[in-house]
């Protein structure tokens, strides 16, 4: 650190550097460029990682190893998990704006002050209350804080000028059982006087300050009243390399205030002593120390350099439009935020660019390293966190991302940008490119990896192989099916982000695709390539991820048929996770999905369409003749009335019966055991729409008219009897109404339903990795949907399906703000690592593929 | 003794906002002051005055402010009401008035205007009576003309223009864009607290230790920076009240009921006054006693006043004695100060709540 600080010293001689004030043109946040600046706009800028939304300004930020702290104008610290992105927990206590916050590494401490004069002290790791402390004096609101880890002494700046400390060595000294000494509390003249007729003054709301932990009440001595003349706005910690001449290894406190001056401090027995003073021309708003540098943002814009060593003011930049509200520093750079832009500097300021984060003023700016990764987080009075990638910035930084969370992320978002649209035209080069990203990254880790192309020109298959590598490898193989196809989200113009474009917001991932299914197949590839880099996969990873699931897996089946060779006929179980939890809270486990026959009724007469009030009363209209045929599929009560519609079900067994009671006990979603059983063990029969011909208006007798109906059926039912059925009983109710218009029937498209066995080896390994990942065991459920390919390949592979459904229940798949929480994410892919890694092969004769 | 407030704005506020929509706002202090209990006329009733300057920068306005102000009591004034309700201005001096030198007339009342400039004065001048020849015969003839009342606070009003005048300023130009500059100002009325300090001394007939002490609360505006003083010339004895308060908002969050919100750490209001607006406890701060309170663009300044009459520790207590003989204290009976540094500073000022309940 000492000697990489002379070289760099040198290296800034060597530049030479001007060592009096230039200006540098104004560049102005409002967009307006100056043709002179030699800053580059636009280039160069970072991607956003996430946004947290709150519902108040965000006026301070620290943060700890795990965790991000934001302190708010709603008198609330807010802590967010740097990993999950998930909110873990909101710290009350303040009766006022959080407007500092400040973390010992060292001392796992997080100390907050607030416009309630009030300094608290906080565990980073328990997240609980350690101290409350406050002044004797009347310090209005704390603008600075900061901890010495050298001198052991927690120092604040406030409203009235001055600066305090307190020893944290000697703190329980100071302990106080007696609250009358709060600033909310002790006797004002004014707060405490009484009005006409001797009213009182309105009581201070004391809920917040009820029981604080430990209060201290800092010691009256030590106190500079008058550090500075004006508000204490931001201090620093400043330890000089040792050929300065300050000299010995000490660490200094350097303090900003709205007199402009920054002023050089040391403890020297007991005293608190000013060294120095550095002169600016406005309020000190914000400091950033790197190396022997200081940079100083004022309330004018411009951001002063000064030399540390020599006590110098090297370069004055006018650098934004408004005040220089926040600024931060990492290696070499500088990022500094002002109203609604951070700019990025090179350290002597010369070279930047700028890009907007917030929509609004950018109050606290802070740098964290994770991973090998660089973040600068920013907060806004647009009540708003956000967090951006600064890795690239610098050059000589390589992080080794090859499967940390991030890589996941930054994966999920190149295959959310792909609008993979099935079934249109339009989307057909998206699908191909999409299916040979999934291709050249399965390949990059290590897969063997193929497009199976579909006879009919439809989106390809992609298929990848991770071939198992343990030292202690089996001959298991199992096959995970999933979709790259999503939903066509144009139109509804209700998406609050860009669809295809991966959004993070408040621990949750937006994007079309992002839970349906994209999110979970990267998880499970991810959860397999990790295993294989590290040379511990033991069974045979096969993955199927196909491009028409939503449009019912067209060509899907026979592609697969004609590469079963490639794809293995040793195939021990089929997996997959393409559906979601029964609420927000509980994860699942599916163990069943219901099969689905697609139909089109048309009734026509020979004729064209007709006048009413010219020819009405003549014929029997088709659509008369369609709707009373339609009436006769079900009775007053709703009943189908198909033959034989309800039966063969198979009979609930005590093990389902069991099943449904737990989902009962646990889940919070309030649906009877017969409504669900309704929906996933029942079949059911459901009339999506009725078209005619002609235009639709009152005096119209349509030629033709068209219902498309579905049925969804259930294991024991077999899918040709049902289809035979319902076209037989339609058929011959129309004969009976002996009609001269013309019936016809079209069978769309049908797939099987599906029953895995919750008993079986693969619903256990899976049962434990939930339980691991989670905290509980999962609840088993089925679904009342359909997966045509799922009982097509437990047939085809003669090997049980299980599935482990990712996201949530309010995931909105299908829908607008289709999302993903990233918690979900990260667990899908550490429940697959596991359910790889211990899946047994199946025992064929004991665990045997259950008839459905 | 008298209750004055000052508002400073990034944009600009309703006068109602300060005037008369606060459950405490300074008509409602002109009959309930609480830091200002006098037994024998416990009400500001004397007069009232308000100074705003007009928002936008229109040649034909000029640069100096506009004073309305009325010898009836402010709450009895429906003009006042009316106006407050229809005017915004960014920069408001408002003074509501219990005369202690001067009769009840127009020409008493504060705010006093000098071209570009504005001055309000909370307090009295000792020995004023005594000095006022002094004062007289100090100053430049325009300036001695330009007094046409008989406060003290209006002979001070001149003094500081007359000492504007000696610091090479001269009053009654335009102060251009940036006004006289908060420094030049500071060292005005630093300059006309020393002469009031001197001639005080010199006018008390040798009797120092029976000596009143001078309450200079002044505040003074070139319609750019704000100075506000609060001083006495008394080692021992506190001054009157001085508050202030900052934040990004002045809301009224229930009808009557405003607070300072703090969405970011800058000033873009900022309030001084003699007694806070509200009750929110959190929001104010007091002035230390014997400093200077200074308005730049939108900052606050504080500056320590440091003369014979400063303490360097803050925790030294100052007596409200002779504030409490002027009827000047709150009728809460309150245990008197200690002079004992062994005890720590609350239990010392009586600010404890237990002790005073003992």
């Amino acid at each position: 650190m000492v000697n990489g600080t002379s070289a760099l010293l040198a290296d800034s001689g060597a530049k030479g550097w001007p060592l009096s004030r230039i200006a540098t043109p104004s560049l102005d946040d409002d967009g307006s460029y100056d043709a002179d600046a030699k800053v580059p706009l636009s280039e160069d800028t970072p991607s956003i990682v996430h946004r947290w939304q709150q519902s108040n300004s965000i006026l301070s930020l620290a943060a700890s190893d795990r965790y991000v702290f934001a302190g708010t104008g709603g008198n609330e610290i807010q802590v967010f998990d740097t990993e999950t992105y998930q909110q873990v927990d909101t710290l009350t206590g303040h009766g006022g704006s959080v407007l500092c916050l400040y973390v010992s590494t060292g001392k796992s401490l997080l100390f907050s002050g607030g416009s309630d004069s009030i300094l608290k002290v906080w565990d980073t790791d328990s997240l609980k209350e350690l101290y409350t402390i406050y002044s004797v004096f009347d310090i209005g609101d704390i603008f600075a804080v900061l901890y010495s880890e050298m001198l052991e002494t927690v120092f604040f700046g406030s409203q009235n000028a001055s600066i305090q400390w307190c020893n944290m060595t000697t703190i329980d000294r100071h302990t106080s059982l007696d609250k009358s000494g709060l600033p909310s509390n002790r006797f004002s003249k004014f707060f405490n006087s009484s009005g006409p007729g001797g009213k009182s003054s309105p009581v201070p709301k004391e809920t917040m300050l009820a029981v604080p932990k430990t209060l201290i009440e800092l010691p009256y001595h030590s106190v500079v009243p008058y550090a500075h003349f004006g508000y204490v706005y931001c201090m620093q910690i400043y330890q000089p390399p040792v050929h300065t001449p300050l000299g010995v290894v000490e660490e200094y406190i350097l303090s900003g205030g709205g007199d402009g001056n920054v002023n050089l401090w040391a403890m020297r027995h007991g005293t608190f002593v000013c060294l120095r003073k550095l002169s600016n021309s406005t309020s000190v708003l914000c400091m950033t120390v790197m190396d022997t540098f200081l940079y100083c943002g004022l309330t004018d814009g411009v951001i002063n350099i000064w030399d540390l060593d020599a006590f110098q003011l090297i370069k004055s930049v006018h650098a934004h439009k408004e005040d220089v509200l926040s600024i931060a520093s990492f290696g070499n750079c500088v990022f500094s935020g002002s109203a609604g832009y951070v700019r990025k500097w090179s350290r002597d300021l010369s070279l930047g660019s700028r890009w907007e984060c917030h929509n609004g003023l950018i109050l606290s700016t802070i740098t964290v390293e994770r991973d090998n990764r660089r973040v600068l987080i920013t907060g806004g009075n647009d009540d708003s966190i956000a967090l951006w990638d600064i890795t690239d910035s610098f050059p000589n930084c390589r992080p080794d991302l090859s499967f940390a969370n991030d890589q996941l992320l930054a994966s999920l978002a190149t295959f959310v940008s792909f609008r993979t649209v099935s079934g249109s035209e339009e989307y057909l080069a998206d699908c191909r490119r999409c299916a040979t990203f999934i291709k050249s990254l399965l390949k990059k880790f290590g897969a063997a990896s193929h497009l199976i192309v579909t006879d009919n020109n439809r989106n390809p298959i992609v298929y990848g192989r991770f071939s198992a590598n343990a030292s202690d490898k089996t001959d298991t193989t199992v096959l995970f099916y999933g979709h790259y196809d999503v939903i066509d989200a144009s139109g509804s113009g209700k998406w609050e982000t860009e669809p295809h474009s991966l959004s993070g917001l408040n621990g949750y991932l937006y994007g079309r695709g992002v839970s349906d299914n994209k999110g979970p197949v990267l998880a499970a590839v991810f959860a397999a390539a990790e295993l294989f880099q590290e040379g511990k996969l033991r069974i045979n990873v096969v993955f199927l991820i196909e491009g028409e699931e939503e449009c019912g897996s067209i060509g899907f089946q026979a592609s697969v048929s004609a590469k079963k060779d490639l794809i293995g006929h040793d195939i021990d179980w089929i997996l997959l996770s393409n559906s979601y939890w029964l609420d927000d809270e509980v994860p699942c486990l599916n163990y069943g999905l219901r099969g689905v026959i697609h139909l089109t009724v048309e009734v026509s007469s020979d004729r064209p369409d007709l006048h009413s009030g010219v020819d009405g009363g003549i014929d029997r209209e088709p659509l008369m003749d369609l709707t009373k045929l339609l009436a006769k599929l079900t009775d007053d009560a709703g009943k189908v009335l198909v033959p034989g519609f309800y039966e063969p079900v198979r009979p609930i067994t005590e093990a389902e019966e069991r099943l449904y009671e737990q989902i009962g006990e646990n889940s919070s979603i309030g649906l009877s055991k017969d409504l669900l059983m309704a929906k996933w063990r029942l079949p059911s029969l459901t009339v999506h729409a009725i078209n005619v011909s002609g235009p639709p208006n009152q005096t119209i007798i349509p030629h033709k008219a068209t219902a498309t109906i579905s049925l969804r059926i259930v294991p024991d039912q077999d899918i040709d009897a049902v289809s035979a059925t319902i076209q037989h009983c339609l058929a011959s109710q129309f004969a009976a109404f002996k009609s001269r218009n013309h019936l016809s029937i079209k069978i769309n498209r049908q797939a099987d339903a599906w029953l895995g066995d919750p008993e079986n080896a693969a619903f256990k390994t899976l049962a434990n990795a939930v339980k691991e990942a989670w905290g509980v065991y999962p609840l088993y459920i089925r679904e009342g949907g359909t997966i045509p390919a799922v009982r097509f390949l437990e047939k085809e592979f003669d090997a049980p399906a299980a599935q482990l459904p990712c996201g949530q229940a309010s995931d909105h798949a299908h829908l607008d703000n289709e999302r993903l929480r990233i918690v979900n994410l990260y667990n899908a892919k550490n429940i697959w690592r596991r359910a790889f890694d211990e899946l047994p092969k199946r025992t064929k004769l004991t665990n045997g593929l259950r008839r459905c | 003794m008298c209750r004055f407030l000052i508002f400073k704005g990034r944009d600009p506020i309703l006068l109602a906002h300060l005037l008369t929509r606060p459950e405490h706002s300074i008509i409602n202090q002109s009959y309930d002051s609480r830091l200002r209990i006098d037994n024998r006329r416990p009400i500001n009733g004397d007069g009232f005055g308000v100074g705003y300057y007009t928002p936008e920068a229109d040649p034909e306005l000029g640069d100096g402010p506009c004073v309305f102000c009325a010898t009836t009591p402010a709450w009895n004034n429906l003009n006042l009401a009316r106006l407050a309700e229809k005017t915004k201005s960014s920069m408001v001096f408002a003074h509501v008035r219990a005369s202690t030198a001067g009769v009840l007339s127009e020409t008493n009342c504060h705010p006093f205007t000098f071209h570009s400039l504005m001055f309000m004065h909370n307090g009295q001048i000792a020995n004023f009576h005594r000095m006022k020849r002094k004062l007289a015969s100090h100053m430049k003839d325009e300036y001695f003309l330009y007094v046409q009342g008989g406060t003290d606070s209006e002979w001070a009003f001149a003094l500081f223009l007359d000492s504007l005048d000696k610091l090479g300023v001269d009053p009654s130009k335009p102060a251009g864009v940036n006004g006289f500059g908060h420094e030049m100002i500071r060292n005005a009325i630093l300059l006309t607290i020393q002469y009031i300090k001197d001639w005080s001394k010199q006018c008390s007939e040798g009797d120092t230790d029976n000596e009143e002490p001078s309450l200079l609360n002044f505040a003074v505006t070139d319609g750019h920076s704000v100075i506000v003083t609060r001083y006495i010339t008394s080692r021992t004895e506190e001054a009157a009240s001085l508050h202030f308060s900052t934040g990004s908002k002045f809301i009224e969050y229930e009808p009557g009921q405003y607070k300072m919100e703090r969405r970011d750490r800058r000033q873009d209001v900022i309030l001084v006054a003699s007694e806070p607006l509200t009750f929110e406890r959190s929001d104010w701060v007091t002035v230390p006693t014997n400093s200077i309170l200074t308005i730049n663009n939108q900052t606050v300044l504080l500056h320590p006043i440091m003369d014979e009459f400063y303490q360097t520790d803050p925790s030294v207590p100052r007596s409200s004695n002779f504030a409490a003989s002027r009827g000047l204290v709150s009728p809460i009976v309150e245990p008197q100060a200690s002079t004992n540094v062994n005890l720590p500073p609350l239990e010392r000022e009586g600010r404890r709540r237990l002790s005073i309940t003992v």
